[in-house]
């Protein structure tokens, strides 16, 4: 690991915190001693190329994947091991990778759905208004089935559904990918957008450099390693990082 | 042409295969017209007009216009028509030179007679050969006149066709109606023979078309007019709508023989069956084809409880019995649904399977036998008696059937769209991602298989009372098939479409029965058909009829991103 540096953000007790967990399928070890902390009102990225164990990080966080050591601290509490119930009901949620909408159910069915585990229907109702002012798009198509959305209004659908579980912690797997780049930008906009609000993101992301422009800080993970950890700021200006991740030639 | 070609040859065989099996003969003897044509013939009629249909019909790619066929049509529908005329034509020149029967004992001297028409074989031909293509093109004309004559005309033949079909039923329910009416209980204007007379043929063809016609050509407006009433008044018609069908249903046994309230029974205890397992397959993707299992555990339970002769040797009151019943079945289900929690589609199917076998293993088993009395089963199911009714005789029985449906039904209506049947089906379409929405896997699950065991031991209690008896040779495999059957022909997750799938698929063989030999071939070719041509069932519901005809470019485009993972059953 290389130096890294205080920002302002880090301030208190990390609000989701990953020490020393290592992840396995079956014989393969997918995490290796991997050591995070992400603090309330941040972003945090997590790169790295495909099958670094980035998608594995948030498994293991929400207990769909059970870590074989190490700890998991939400809020300070120890929540590895836990069903992922009981963890996304501490306001922990997951826009998934590729989205993984309820494709055959309509936009207001998957955004209901997110709701899943709240009680207050007018509470609900109102954070329905809520993402369908965020994503003005998703109310011209709110009772059609969310498989005849295009690409980006897919990707929206996938975050709105996210927000509806009014998250204080919002995990994102590659909210990219797939994406055409005037989506991604508009994406990652609305990432920050979200983030002002309060909420903390953490964010597993291949395409490095727009990741990195809206990130307070970022790991990089190297098969289920971190290798480099930093603030975003520094390493947009690493060499290695430039050469290995950013595409450009030093 | 090609296509022509291969149509021809396609409709050559089958109007070669019904001769031989010997359905043409033996239908010969069953009236479509009194005096003008017979069932046997009226195959005949059918492929070619059909073969001539097909041929004719305009083909498109998708989002293209379709190009209204032209005069050539007509001439490719003769020759597919023809083509097939050939063949049947050499086929009875063939049956005559040359003695078939050794092989195919159907093909006898008098049904080589009626092929060639009282002439000589060679003559058959011909006489084949220009009958088919004049009927291809007469059906490939169907296709040329406009939509709103096409579609009534072709609804009056089937109409025709039906009702004369349905004659030994009809026949003996007409007259009870009329007398009912206060008119002469005479049908001889509309069947004579064994089917519709020609006046009768005529009046079905013509008020048939009529309606139909007057249907498409102002049904529009109808239709438009309850699009505008509000929300309100649309659930009003609807309910009254369904009302009147209850009503109806409800006066039913009135107007029928002993024998088809029996049929009706027996429908219903299918459709309670299936509404049960619509909730485990339909609405939580969960392919379950060990359902017999909670029909054999309702009707054991309750011949254990009721009857004097099971072996507890005590009996208890049919209020206390139903309750009961339901409960155990209930905890039965969750008890079944635990180990499979964490199997998948063709998984979870085999291990289902696996489960209603041994339900029936286990009551025909000699360590059962002294509690569950083995093969012989408990006999001795006394009937409850409500007010002095006795629930026994078809009738009465029922109408405690017709009551059970509605409330089941209404329960299952309610399910679908409670926050329940949302979870359900987010589980059914992935159930990784609805688990980090937060839906309890696990307490759906087993919430869906509980409420699909008591579901099913309801009527397991009812087939109890109505046989009198248990044996646990009525729990067979088969039943478990049939139930997903009619699920499936009536369209997934849909409750019209299991009550119409099990009136097809139930009771539609009890009355073929009439076609003896035949009975499950004609019912075959009726379900082959039926799935090519509506995959998505009968009734589908909104969401499956979405999933297989709206926008299947786009269908195409975006799932590759969805549908990993989803625990939905590949039956269809």
């Amino acid at each position: 690991m290389s130096g890294s540096e205080q920002t302002p953000k880090q301030t208190g007790e990390p609000i989701l915190k990953l020490v020393g967990v290592d992840s396995y399928y079956g014989p393969i070890r997918a995490l290796e001693d991997v050591n995070i902390e992400v603090y309330q009102g941040e972003i945090v990225c997590l790169l790295g190329s495909n099958a670094a164990g980035k998608t594995t990080t948030l498994k293991t966080i929400l207990g769909m994947v059970k870590p074989r050591s190490g700890e998991i601290y939400l809020r300070g509490n120890r929540i590895d091991g836990k069903k992922t119930t009981e963890i996304v009901a501490q306001k922990v949620t997951m826009v998934p990778e590729n989205r993984r909408l309820f494709t055959r159910m309509t936009t207001r069915e998957n955004l209901e759905i997110g709701a899943e585990l709240r009680d207050d229907k007018d509470g609900i109702e109102k954070d329905l208004q809520k993402v369908l002012e965020i994503f003005p798009r998703l109310e011209e198509r709110i009772n059609q089935r969310a498989g005849t959305l295009s690409g980006g209004e897919q990707q929206m659908l996938a975050m709105g559904r996210a927000l509806m579980a009014r998250p204080e912690v919002l995990l994102m797997d590659e909210p990219s990918m797939g994406l055409a780049p005037i989506l991604v930008e508009q994406v990652f906009k609305t990432i920050k957008e979200i983030n002002d609000q309060g909420t903390t993101v953490f964010l597993v992301e291949q395409n490095a450099h727009m990741a990195l422009e809206i990130a307070d800080r970022a790991y990089v993970l190297q098969t289920g390693n971190i290798v480099l950890s930093d603030s975003a700021e520094k390493l947009l200006n690493d060499p290695k990082m430039q050469e290995a991740y950013l595409g450009e030639v030093t | 042409m090609k296509l022509a070609t291969k149509i021809g040859l396609i409709a050559g065989v089958v109007s070669i295969y019904f001769p031989v099996v010997g359905i043409t003969e033996r239908f010969d003897d069953r009236t479509i017209i009194d005096g003008v044509l017979t069932l046997g013939s009226t195959i005949f009629l059918v492929i070619a007009l059909a073969a001539g249909y097909v041929v004719a019909k305009p083909r498109h790619l998708p989002g293209e216009e379709p190009e209204p066929p032209g005069p050539s049509a007509l001439l490719y529908g003769a020759v597919a028509s023809g083509i097939a005329g050939v063949m049947a034509g050499l086929f009875v020149l063939l049956a005559d030179s040359v003695d078939l029967r050794t092989v195919l004992i159907s093909v006898t001297g008098t049904l080589i007679e009626r092929l060639s028409f009282g002439g000589s074989a060679g003559s058959a031909v011909v006489i084949m050969a220009v009958g088919g293509a004049a009927l291809g093109a007469l059906g490939a004309g169907l296709q040329l006149i406009s939509q709103s004559i096409r579609r009534p005309l072709v609804i009056a033949l089937g109409a025709a066709l039906l009702i004369s079909l349905t004659e030994p039923l009809l026949n003996a329910v007409i007259p009870e109606v009329l007398s009912k009416l206060g008119l002469k209980d005479d049908t001889s204007w509309l069947y004579t023979g064994g089917g519709l007379s020609v006046t009768g043929a005529i009046l079905v063809l013509v008020l048939t078309f009529v309606g139909v016609f007057a249907w498409t050509s102002r049904g529009e407006r109808v239709r438009q007019a309850y699009a505008g009433r509000s929300n309100r008044d649309r659930r009003l018609i609807k309910g009254g709508a369904l009302l009147l069908l209850a009503l109806f249903m409800a006066y039913l046994p009135q107007i029928l023989t002993s024998f088809l309230s029996e049929i009706l029974g027996t429908v219903g205890l299918y459709i309670l069956l299936g509404l049960g397992l619509n909730i485990v397959v339909g609405y939580a993707g969960l392919l379950d084809l060990g359902y017999v299992a909670f029909l054999a555990v309702g009707s054991y339970s309750t011949a254990l409880f009721v009857s004097e002769r099971s072996s507890l040797g005590w009996t208890l009151p049919y209020w206390q019995v139903v309750p009961l019943t339901i409960v155990i079945a209930t905890v039965i289900g969750i008890m079944i649904g635990g180990p499979v929690l964490r199997l998948r589609g063709d998984y979870l199917a085999i291990v289902t399977l696996g489960f209603g076998e041994i339900a029936r293993v286990i009551v025909q088993s000699d360590w059962a036998s002294p509690t569950l009395g083995g093969a012989q089963g408990i006999l001795g199911v006394t009937a409850p008696e409500v007010f002095g009714v006795d629930l026994r005789e078809p009738r009465n029985l029922y109408y405690v059937i017709l009551i059970s449906v509605i409330l089941v039904a209404f329960i299952s209506w309610r399910l679908s769209r409670s926050r329940v049947g949302r979870a359900w089906n987010a589980m059914r379409e992935d159930e990784q991602v609805a688990e980090a929405m937060g839906v309890s896997i696990i307490g759906y699950k087993l919430l869906a298989f509980g409420t699909g065991a008591a579901l099913g031991s309801l009527s397991g209690m009812f087939f109890a009372i109505k046989l009198g008896s248990v044996f646990p040779s009525s729990f067979n495999l088969l039943v478990s098939i049939n139930v997903l059957a009619l699920i499936i022909l009536g369209g997934m997750g849909s409750i019209p479409g299991v009550i119409v799938g099990a009136f097809v698929l139930v009771g539609l063989p009890e009355l073929l029965r009439e076609f003896g030999e035949f009975r499950l071939l004609i019912f075959g070719i009726v379900l082959v058909s039926l799935m090519l041509l509506k995959p998505e069932g009968l009734i589908p519901s909104r969401r499956r009829k979405m999933e297989l005809h709206a926008d299947e470019l786009e269908e195409e485009q975006y799932d590759d991103s969805a549908g990993q993972g989803g625990a939905e059953p590949v039956v269809t």
